[in-house]
């Protein structure tokens, strides 16, 4: 299209970005709480407790066994979960009776058993949507059947992955981009921060775009799958065969059989897989002929460890299927890796900041664009609409959204306890505090409002873990002295996002004030050259 | 006289962008098309190789977001968009014939 090819993948990397940019942030911001949505979930939860020295998976599995036997010992399927580091405290046991006749399917049943007890706990809990409702936006955003978004999202991550790949052939040379950065250079420094973004994270960028469209696979590209496997029962023969689901026989018509005891299949899963080292464990058709346990480990890197299964009637384990094949080990390495439930403390650290990260390669991407349009325009010192829409979309989504994000954090603390709705209200809370931000983006002048903007997103982030303190028993104050560090680091990120905040409105004020010394120099240099003409 | 020469104004910046609107719907539309052909024909061709269908289908459309992103950079970078929309044409045919081909019997 322009003379070189180089020429033009920059032309398309500039526009591929910036339509759907804003979309993409706010996909890459929402997504990475995706990566600490256990711990905003208890963040979100004080009611429950801190983080204890765990019991030993066998004292608990004995405990849930316990009270299911009792319960329902004739059941669709029980269900187990084990506290594992990050998430909740709790031991959880859940079950599906059996249908009763004329019932199309009964209701699933949950309950939090106290962990020395083992007797069911009634504990009163507010009700959040938690970290589960922020970063399932990044994919169903919200307000809008789900599909829809799967689509649009869909389509905005094909123009991240076009806009990736063109960003690396418009660079000339990208091992020195590396060593470079600008500050204060307006422009340049802006170029500078996003090449330095995308080209240290290019391999998370590369990764999570393309994982992202491959969890959505064949919703995006049915039409192989359509006509090779025609109807339901070839279609799930196929997704079977690639993805290794094996669903349970739910006919009923099974005999009577006792369950044999979990804890020696327990004991036969340790041989094999170390100690404490399940997360849960489901038993189907407890009490039939045709019971089956499946144990199901803790996330291990890259999904090393297949589930294990169980005969449930003589309790000895099943032969596994072998090796899964290799593009559908393949397709499980890349899911797992755009989620990283493997990933400890450290390289969870190193996932958000990553995420972060993506999120301003796209933000310093979108001031790029207007600020070297205006840089161009300055010469004809026209107004243009274009820029100023693009610089109220800018604004209002880089550091709106931030603001409308801790809206949803405030919102869990300030809404009333009982209130109804709850959980729909702290994400309206988010929408219409991100909304407020736009409509005072595009009243006040550009230049005040990014340093006001600036420094309420860092209060809103700075005060939480005082809020926090106000409102709550699950402050720094408790959690840092008890050791309850998953709880801890969502506090902790916040003052680091206040932090945040107030530097970047200092460094945009000295920038502007620069500016404008900048400027008023030039026009003075001007009248000087029009006196001495004159003269 | 004035009128006609106003009216014809809008028609004609419309035929100034129409080859851009022409190239992009070749980068969406056609490059969809093509890639979604391309899941079709390829893990077929992989079959006659003696692999395993359903894992040929899988490993080609994970893959086929690179191919169709290259067709969209291969569009913006073409001479025209009627070259464009040629090549275009081209692939798709020689996919559905490969297609047409290799489709299992029964």
């Amino acid at each position: 299209m322009k003379e070189s090819f180089r020429q033009s993948m920059t032309w398309l990397h500039t526009w591929a970005g910036l339509l759907v940019g804003w979309v993409l942030f706010f996909v890459f911001l929402t997504g990475t709480f995706g990566y600490i949505n256990a711990e905003v979930d208890r963040w979100m939860r004080p009611e429950q407790p801190i983080l204890s020295a765990p019991r030993p998976i066998a004292d608990l599995l004995r405990l849930a066994e316990r009270r299911l036997r009792l319960q329902v010992s004739d059941a669709e399927f029980w269900q187990i979960s084990l506290p594992e580091g990050r998430g909740s405290p709790d031991l959880y046991i859940g079950w599906r009776p059996r249908p009763v006749t004329g019932e199309k399917s009964s209701k699933f049943t949950r309950e939090v058993l106290d962990n020395q007890t083992g007797s069911p706990i009634h504990r009163k809990v507010r009700e959040t949507g938690g970290g589960g409702t922020l970063y399932a936006m990044h994919y169903a955003l919200h307000y809008m059947p789900s599909r829809w978004a799967y689509y649009i999202v869909g389509i905005c991550t094909m123009f991240m992955l076009v806009a990736i790949l063109t960003g690396i052939v418009a660079h000339k040379k990208i091992f020195k981009d590396f060593f470079t950065f600008r500050p204060a250079k307006g422009q340049r420094s802006w170029l500078d921060g996003h090449n330095l973004l995308a080209v240290t994270a290019l391999p998370f960028h590369v990764m999570i775009t393309w994982s992202g469209l491959v969890f959505f696979l064949f919703t995006y590209m049915p039409i192989a799958v359509d006509a090779l496997y025609p109807g339901d029962e070839a279609r799930n023969q196929f997704f079977t065969q690639i993805y290794g689901f094996d669903r349970p026989d739910r006919s009923v018509d099974h005999p009577a059989a006792s369950l044999a005891p979990l804890g020696s299949m327990l004991a036969q899963t340790e041989k094999i897989w170390g100690a404490d080292t399940t997360a849960s464990i489901v038993v189907d058709n407890p009490g039939r002929d045709n019971a089956r346990v499946t144990f199901r480990p803790q996330s291990t890197i890259i999904g090393e460890r297949e589930p294990l299964r169980f005969d449930g009637v003589t309790g000895i384990m099943r032969e596994s299927a072998g090796a899964r094949p290799v593009v559908s080990r393949f397709n499980n390495i890349l899911l797992s890796l755009h989620e990283g439930r493997f990933a400890g403390p450290v390289l969870r650290l190193l996932y958000v900041v990553a995420g972060l990260a993506g999120a301003a390669l796209i933000g310093t991407g979108l001031l790029l664009w207007s600020t070297k349009r205006k840089a161009r325009l300055r010469q004809t010192m026209r107004p243009h609409f274009g820029i100023a829409v693009v610089d109220v979309l800018n604004l209002g989504t880089i550091i709106g959204l931030p603001i409308g994000v801790a809206a949803y954090f405030w919102a869990n603390r300030v809404l009333p306890v009982e209130m109804t709705g709850r959980a729909a209200w702290e994400v309206h809370a988010m929408f219409i505090t991100w909304s407020v931000t736009f409509l005072y983006t595009a009243v006040r002048p550009l230049d005040r409002a990014w340093i006001e903007l600036c420094c309420l997103a860092s209060a809103a982030y700075a005060l939480l873990p005082l809020l926090n303190v106000v409102t709550t028993e699950r402050h720094l104050g408790v959690t840092i002295p008890a050791g309850d560090w998953s709880l801890a680091s969502i506090d902790l990120g916040m003052l680091v996002a206040g932090l945040f905040f107030a530097f970047l409105a200092r460094n945009i004020q000295r920038k502007q004030i620069g500016d404008r010394a900048q400027r008023s120099k030039r026009a003075a240099s001007r009248s000087e050259l029009t006196a001495e003409a004159a003269e | 006289m004035r009128a006609p020469v106003l009216s014809s104004a809008i028609p004609q910046r419309l035929r100034r962008s129409l080859p851009m609107i022409s190239r992009v719907l070749a980068a969406i539309a056609g490059g969809y098309a093509v890639t979604s052909l391309l899941t079709l024909a390829l893990p077929l061709i992989l079959v006659s190789f003696g692999i395993d269908q359903a894992q040929a289908l899988l490993g080609t459309t994970i893959g086929s977001v690179f191919f169709w992103a290259a067709i969209i950079m291969a569009v913006f970078h073409a001479r025209s968009a009627m070259w464009a929309w040629l090549w275009l044409v081209g692939a798709a045919l020689l996919l559905a014939l490969a297609t047409l081909f290799l489709w299992p019997e029964g």
